[in-house]
């Protein structure tokens, strides 16, 4: 810890002549980031940890399918925020963001139309009809 | 000490921050209306359009197991394997971001000087390169694993003898078809198993299904101990081709499961090469610009980064979704 102080003072000594010098106000910033970056890290394997811990308890598959993705959300969530900056990051970014996920549920959007088709409502449209499935025989 | 900004050419350096400028605007500051620089908003573009093609699979991945008669459940993939791999993933992450703090702090250093850019970076390389390892032993024992879909009608002939090796077997409705998978014994080679008209396979013995609900196959098989890449114990079983609907190895056709696992996982492969060849380059002739701006170095690596958290965070999905649930 002392150590790192002390480079702080030194570098925001060395600004004065040199044009690369890294700027003190970010420095202290970034001090404090590492800590952040490490306790997610943390936080990350402990969560890998569950999920694979969760995944042998006697759930019901829907109960196992929300348990796993809310974990895996969190984990995400994480990543993104901290390792990826989003905590402090720019409008235009977010922006970008919001507009491709908009378009990825979408994307999930037409699976879910082509799973329950809106014509039929989930009726057979083959057996309405009066034939035998063409999958079946 | 070679590589410290502040030790060389102080006269070359006066204004060329401002030269660059010129010659292309915002590639280390950011512009001043957006608050990026052009990496930053280019790298953003990229991965909005890596959300669409991930979801798209993710999308595709949904609808397959929707349609699918019966669809692995912990039983075909290795998940200690998978979770050392999110372990090394998660640790490659860490160290990619300890790579952009340490340039930001200006630690360049060498490849082994603890906590220093070029350290983090051989740190970061070297767990994907253990993924990639781990990965392709995956695969491997995928290639060598076998099923074997035996007709209905004749599935009485071999009933006994399932039963007596504790095989786990499967009922297709749809091509009537039961399904054992295992090791095969002797040949693998299509054309011999034509000619001599059987194959002989060591089965997978069957586990008590668990935990999962009441849609879930009744039998469960498990792999031998050991991962399944070498089962040369157990009594094989003499199968003749023309009671077999199909047979094969757990290869994309096999079925939808494996069509879409080995899609999603080998193009998450493919982004971890890409993004090693990335990070080797920054990590060494790319290097050089810390010489000249180290801000820009900065700015590289952490584009770099967040390409890299991208490919993270995908896995962080891929994993429970293949190999967990």
């Amino acid at each position: 810890m002392a150590s790192h102080s002390s480079d702080t003072k030194h570098a925001a000594a060395a600004a004065s002549n040199d044009p690369h010098a890294p700027d003190p106000h970010e420095l202290e910033h970034l001090e404090h980031h590492i800590k952040t970056y490490i306790g997610v890290f943390v936080a990350l394997l402990v969560l890998t940890a569950i999920t694979v811990g969760v995944a042998y308890l006697p759930f019901s598959a829907t109960g196992h399918i929300v348990v796993a993705l809310l974990i895996a959300t969190i984990k995400a969530g994480l990543v993104a925020l901290y390792f990826m900056h989003l905590v402090s990051e720019k409008k235009t970014v977010i922006q970008i963001i919001i507009a491709s996920m908009v378009c990825a549920f979408f994307l999930f959007g037409l699976t879910w139309l082509a799973w329950y088709n809106p014509i039929t409502w989930g009726k057979d449209p083959y057996k309405s009809a009066g034939f035998e499935h063409p999958i079946h025989h | 000490m070679a590589h410290s900004p502040s030790s060389h050419d102080h006269a070359h350096d006066a204004g060329h921050d401002h030269e660059q400028h010129e010659l292309i605007p915002y590639i280390v500051k950011p512009r001043p209306d957006s608050g990026l620089y052009n990496g930053k908003l280019g790298i953003w573009l990229f991965l909005a359009s890596e959300v669409m093609l991930f979801g798209g699979l993710f999308s595709s991945y949904i609808f397959l197991r929707l349609g699918a008669e019966h669809w692995p459940y912990q039983e075909i993939l290795d998940i200690p394997l998978g979770l050392f791999n999110t372990a090394v993933l998660i640790c490659s992450s860490i160290t990619m971001v300890m790579a952009w703090a340490a340039v930001k702090r200006r630690r360049f250093g060498s490849f082994l000087t603890p906590g220093t850019y070029q350290f983090y970076m051989a740190l970061t390389i070297g767990c994907a390169a253990i993924f990639l390892g781990v990965k392709s032993k995956e695969y491997n024992d995928k290639f060598v694993h076998y099923g074997v879909f035996i007709k209905k009608a004749a599935f009485a002939k071999y009933e006994g003898a399932l039963h007596e090796a504790n095989a786990g077997t499967k009922e297709y409705t749809t091509i009537e078809a039961y399904e054992i998978t295992g090791h095969l014994h002797g040949t693998v080679d299509r054309k011999k198993i034509t000619e001599q008209k059987f194959l002989e396979i060591i089965p997978d013995a069957k586990k008590g299904g668990h935990g999962h609900g009441g849609d879930a196959p009744k039998e469960v098989t498990v792999k031998p101990h050991g991962g399944g890449g070498s089962s040369d114990h157990g009594t094989p079983i003499k199968i003749d081709t023309e009671d077999i609907v199909r047979w094969g190895n757990f290869i994309p056709k096999y079925s939808t499961f494996f069509a879409i696992y080995f899609t999603m996982t080998g193009l998450h492969a493919l982004h971890i090469i890409g993004g090693m060849l990335v990070l080797t380059y920054l990590a060494t002739f790319g290097a050089n610009l810390y010489k000249e701006n180290p801000e820009w170095l900065a700015n590289r690596v952490e584009v770099t980064g967040l390409f890299w958290h991208f490919v993270d965070l995908v896995w962080i999905f891929l994993f429970p979704v293949l190999y967990l649930l």
